[in-house]
C-alpha cells in the first residue's frame, strides 16, 4: 500500500503522457484523477496507521548508488511528518485534477496537462517519502522540472516562456546551495540517510571547518546552505522574484504547485533537519529573520498589485514567510500546522480566483472587475470562507495556527534566540497581519462588492462554473472552515505525541505553554489589526473614500505607491546588477571573443584556415619548368645532407616514425 | 409628460437601456448563502465554546479540574 502511493501517481503520468493520444480526453481525465484518488485513500490510511495509531514505516527497496565510501539505497520513509505531507498533497492535487477536467476542457492538449500534474505529484511524493538527502533532492529538482513545464504549459505565449525560465533559474540558486549542504552533510558525516545523520548531529555540535579562510561551525554551515536551498524553492526574501511571475501558467497549476505544495517544500526540508538545524542559533536566527522579513515584504507588497492572481501569490509569499520564522523560532510543529491549514485556504483561494477569470472570459484585473457576488454567488462564498481564514478570522481554518504564530513571538523569552530578534519577528508578523487584512478585503470588495467596471461584453456572457469546477471549491471551503479546529490537538497540543521522532527540538525551546498566560489583550491584538486591515479597505474601496483621491495627490504617497506596485525593484535591481552583466559576459566576451575568437582561431577553424592559406602559396611553386623541379631537388637533397650532423640531436626532439609516416603520406597524396 | 429615460446611476439596480444581467439559477443563490451559513453558524458555535477562553475568564484545562474528574478518587 505504501509503496503504491508513490507509484500510481507514475503509472498516471506514464500512461497520459505516452498514451493519451490513444485513450484520449476523457480517457486521460479519468485515469489521472483515478491514480490521484486512490492516492489520498491510501494516504489516509497511512496517515492513521503512521500518524495516528504511531507506527512509523521503513521501506528499503533496493541498492541505487554504491561508490568507495557513497552508499544510497531506495528507500522510502513513512514517519507521521511524511503522511502529514502526503495526505495534504494527494488531497489538493486530486482536487486540482478535478478542477482541471472543466477549466482546461477546451484546451487541445488536455492528456499532456493531466501528465504534467501527475508527474508533479510522483515527484512531490518522492520528496517526502524519501529517507536520504540525495533522493530527496531527486524530488526537489524533479519538482522545478514539473513546475517548468507548467508554467510554460501554454509555450507559444511569450511571458509564459519567461516566467517558466525565470522560475528555474532562481530555483536552481536555491538547489545549488542545497546541494552545497549535501556535500558538506556527506563531509562530515560519512553518509546522506536521515537516520545517521540525525542521530549522530550532536557530536558535531563544535565541530568547525575552514571555509573561505574563516573557521565556521559545520553545522551552522550546513544550516546555512540548507536555507539557501528553502529560500528558492519556498520564495523568500531574496529568491522570491520567480512566484509572482510564476502565475502565467494556468490557475489550477497555480493552486497545486505556487500556494498549496512545491513552495512548501523549503518549509519542510526546514522541519525535516530540525534536528540539524536547531542545535546552531546562527542558523535559527538567519531564518527568523529571513522568515518575519519576507511575510512583511511581499504582504506590503500585495497591497498595490492589481491582478488577482498575483494579489493572492504575494499572500502566499507572506505566509511561507510565517512559516519559515516560527520554525526559526523552533516551533517547527507550528510551522507545519499552518502549511496544512494554508495548503487549503490558499487552494481554495486560487481555484476560486480560477472561477472568477473563467467567468469574465480571461481578465485578471481586479479594476476591471465588481459586482460579482449576485452573478457567481458560490464563488463568492468560496472566496469569502477562503479570505476570511486567511484574515485569520477567530475559528476558522487560518485563526488557530497563525494566531499562534503571532503570539508564539510574542512570548517575551526565547530560550535560543536574542530576545531583540523575537521582538523584530513580533513587529513585522503584526504589521503584516494589517496588511494581509487589507490587501484580501480589497480583493473581496473589488471583485464582489463595488460596483461593476467590467466590459458589458463580458457581463453579458458572465456564469457561475460548471460543476466540477465548484465541486472542489466546496470541499475545499469546508475543509477551510474545519480542518484547523480538527487538527489542532493532534498537531500543536501541548504535550502532543503526534510528531514522535519525526520533529527534533531542543528541551530548552519547548515554551508554548507560555502562550496560554499571555494577557488577553496582546492575544487579541491580531484580531484588532485584522479589523482595522478590513474596515481600512472598505473605507477606501466602497465607503466614505471610493471617490476621495486627495490622499494619492501627496508626492509622499505616489512615490511610495509606485515603488510597492513595482515590487520594490527587485526584478530591477537584479536586472541591473546580475542579469545585464551576465549577458554581457556571455555574449560579448565568453561567445564573441573566446568561442567564436580564440578558440575557433587555435581550434579546427584556425587549422583548417592555415592549411589552406599555405596550400595557396605552395601551388604557386608548382610552375612546370624543369629548372624549378631540379633546384627543389637539389635543395632537398643538400638540406638532408646538413641534417645527418645534427641528427643525433634531432632524434631526441623528433619521432623518426613520424618522419616516415609524413614521407609516406606525401607520395600516396 | 413622457421623457427621455433617467440617467443610469451606478448601483441603483435599475436596468440601463432594457439590458438587464443574466439571471443566476436559484440553486446556485441557496448553495452559495448555505456555504455562507455553514462558516456563521460555526464561527457563533466555536465562539460559544472558545470565547470564555480567548477572553481571557478560563484556560483550556480549567473544565478538567474539579467537575468531575476528581471525584471518581
Amino acid at each position: 500500500m505504501y509503496l503504491l502511493i508513490i507509484a500510481l501517481p507514475l503509472v498516471g503520468t506514464l500512461v497520459t503522457g505516452l498514451g493519451g493520444r490513444w485513450i484520449g480526453r476523457k480517457g486521460s481525465n479519468l485515469f489521472s484523477t483515478t491514480c490521484v484518488v486512490l492516492c489520498v485513500f491510501f494516504s489516509s490510511i497511512a496517515f492513521f496507521e503512521v500518524g495516528l495509531c504511531g507506527v512509523p514505516c521503513y521501506i528499503s527497496l533496493s541498492p541505487w548508488i554504491s561508490s568507495g565510501a557513497l552508499n544510497i539505497s531506495w528507500g522510502f520513509l513513512f514517519d507521521s511528518l511524511t503522511t502529514t505531507m502526503l495526505v495534504v498533497i494527494t488531497s489538493i492535487s486530486s482536487l486540482v485534477h478535478l478542477y482541471s477536467i472543466q477549466y482546461m476542457e477546451h484546451d487541445p492538449h488536455c492528456p499532456r496537462f493531466m501528465s504534467f500534474l501527475e508527474i508533479f505529484t510522483f515527484f512531490m511524493i518522492l520528496l517526502v517519502t524519501a529517507d536520504n538527502f540525495v533522493q530527496m533532492f531527486l524530488g526537489w529538482e524533479g519538482v522545478g522540472l514539473a513546475s517548468y513545464l507548467l508554467i510554460n504549459f501554454w509555450y507559444t505565449r511569450l511571458c509564459a516562456n519567461q516566467a517558466a525560465i525565470k522560475a528555474l533559474v532562481v530555483n536552481r540558486v536555491g538547489d545549488f546551495g542545497l546541494s552545497l549542504g549535501i556535500f558538506t552533510i556527506f563531509y562530515l558525516f560519512g553518509s546522506v540517510d536521515y537516520e545517521i545523520v540525525f542521530s549522530s548531529a550532536n557530536i558535531y555540535t563544535n565541530y568547525s571547518i575552514s571555509f573561505c579562510g574563516f573557521s565556521i561551525n559545520t553545522l551552522t554551515l550546513i544550516g546555512i546552505f540548507l536555507l539557501i536551498g528553502a529560500v528558492g524553492k519556498s520564495a523568500q526574501l531574496g529568491l522570491h522574484t520567480w512566484l509572482p511571475d510564476a502565475m502565467e501558467g494556468p490557475t489550477p497549476v497555480s493552486a497545486l504547485i505556487h500556494a498549496a505544495t512545491m513552495v512548501t517544500a523549503g518549509v519542510f526540508l526546514i522541519v525535516r533537519c530540525s534536528p540539524l538545524i536547531d542545535l546552531s542559533s546562527d542558523v535559527l536566527l538567519l531564518i527568523t529573520l529571513l522568515g518575519s522579513s519576507t511575510a512583511f515584504f511581499a504582504s506590503i507588497v500585495g497591497v498595490f498589485q492589481n491582478d488577482i492572481k498575483r494579489v493572492i501569490a504575494y499572500s502566499t509569499c507572506s505566509q511561507l514567510g510565517y512559516m519559515v520564522f516560527v520554525c526559526g523560532l523552533s516551533y517547527y510543529n507550528v510551522g507545519m500546522f499552518h502549511l496544512v491549514n494554508h495548503a487549503f485556504f490558499k487552494a481554495l483561494l486560487f481555484l476560486s480566483a480560477g472561477s472568477v477569470i473563467h467567468a469574465l472570459s480571461n481578465e485578471q484585473d481586479m479594476r476591471r472587475m465588481g459586482s460579482l457576488a449576485n452573478s457567481l454567488p458560490i464563488t463568492y462564498a468560496a472566496m469569502l470562507i477562503g479570505s476570511l481564514s486567511l484574515a485569520g478570522f477567530p475559528f476558522l481554518t487560518g485563526f488557530y495556527s497563525k494566531d499562534l504564530i503571532i503570539e508564539i513571538t510574542q512570548i517575551s523569552y526565547y530560550s535560543n534566540l536574542q530576545i531583540s530578534f523575537g521582538v523584530y519577528a513580533c513587529w513585522l508578523a503584526n504589521i503584516s497581519v494589517l496588511f494581509t487584512s487589507f490587501y484580501t478585503f480589497r480583493l473581496i470588495f473589488l471583485t464582489f462588492i463595488k460596483n461593476t467596471n467590467s466590459y458589458r461584453k463580458h457581463i453579458e456572457n458572465i456564469h457561475e462554473s460548471p460543476p466540477l469546477i465548484l465541486i472542489p471549491l466546496i470541499l475545499l471551503a469546508i475543509s477551510s472552515i474545519f480542518v484547523g479546529f480538527l487538527t489542532k490537538d493532534i498537531f500543536v497540543g501541548i504535550g502532543t505525541p503526534f510528531w514522535g521522532n519525526a520533529i527534533n527540538i531542543l528541551p530548552t525551546s519547548c515554551n508554548l505553554l507560555e502562550v496560554e498566560f499571555m494577557p488577553s489583550l496582546i492575544k487579541w491584538l491580531p484580531f484588532v489589526l485584522s479589523s482595522m486591515g478590513a474596515i481600512l479597505a472598505y473605507t477606501i474601496n466602497v465607503g466614505v473614500l471610493k471617490n476621495n483621491i486627495q490622499f494619492a495627490h501627496n508626492h509622499l504617497f505616489r512615490k511610495l505607491a509606485f515603488s510597492l506596485s513595482k515590487k520594490l525593484y527587485w526584478d530591477k535591481l537584479y536586472n541591473s546588477f546580475i542579469v545585464s552583466p551576465l549577458m554581457y559576459f556571455g555574449y560579448n566576451i565568453s561567445f564573441k571573443n573566446l568561442d567564436r575568437g580564440f578558440i575557433e582561431f587555435v581550434g579546427p577553424y584556425g587549422i583548417s584556415r592555415t592549411i589552406k592559406n599555405w596550400s595557396t602559396k605552395v601551388i604557386k611553386i608548382q610552375t612546370g619548368q624543369l629548372t624549378h623541379y631540379t633546384f627543389f631537388v637539389i635543395f632537398g637533397l643538400c638540406s638532408l645532407l646538413l641534417l645527418v650532423p645534427v641528427w643525433d640531436f634531432l632524434q631526441f626532439l623528433v619521432d623518426v616514425r613520424l618522419l616516415v609516416f609524413c614521407f609516406i603520406a606525401l607520395f600516396v597524396a | 409628460m413622457a421623457g427621455p429615460p433617467a440617467p443610469y446611476a451606478p448601483g441603483s439596480g435599475r436596468p440601463f437601456g432594457g439590458w438587464a444581467p443574466p439571471a443566476v439559477p436559484k440553486w446556485q443563490t441557496r448553495t452559495g448563502t448555505a456555504m455562507g451559513a455553514v462558516m456563521w453558524l460555526w464561527i457563533f458555535y466555536r465562539a460559544k465554546n472558545d470565547l470564555p477562553h480567548m477572553l481571557g475568564w478560563e484556560k483550556p484545562w480549567d473544565h478538567h479540574a474539579g467537575g468531575g474528574h476528581e471525584d471518581h478518587h
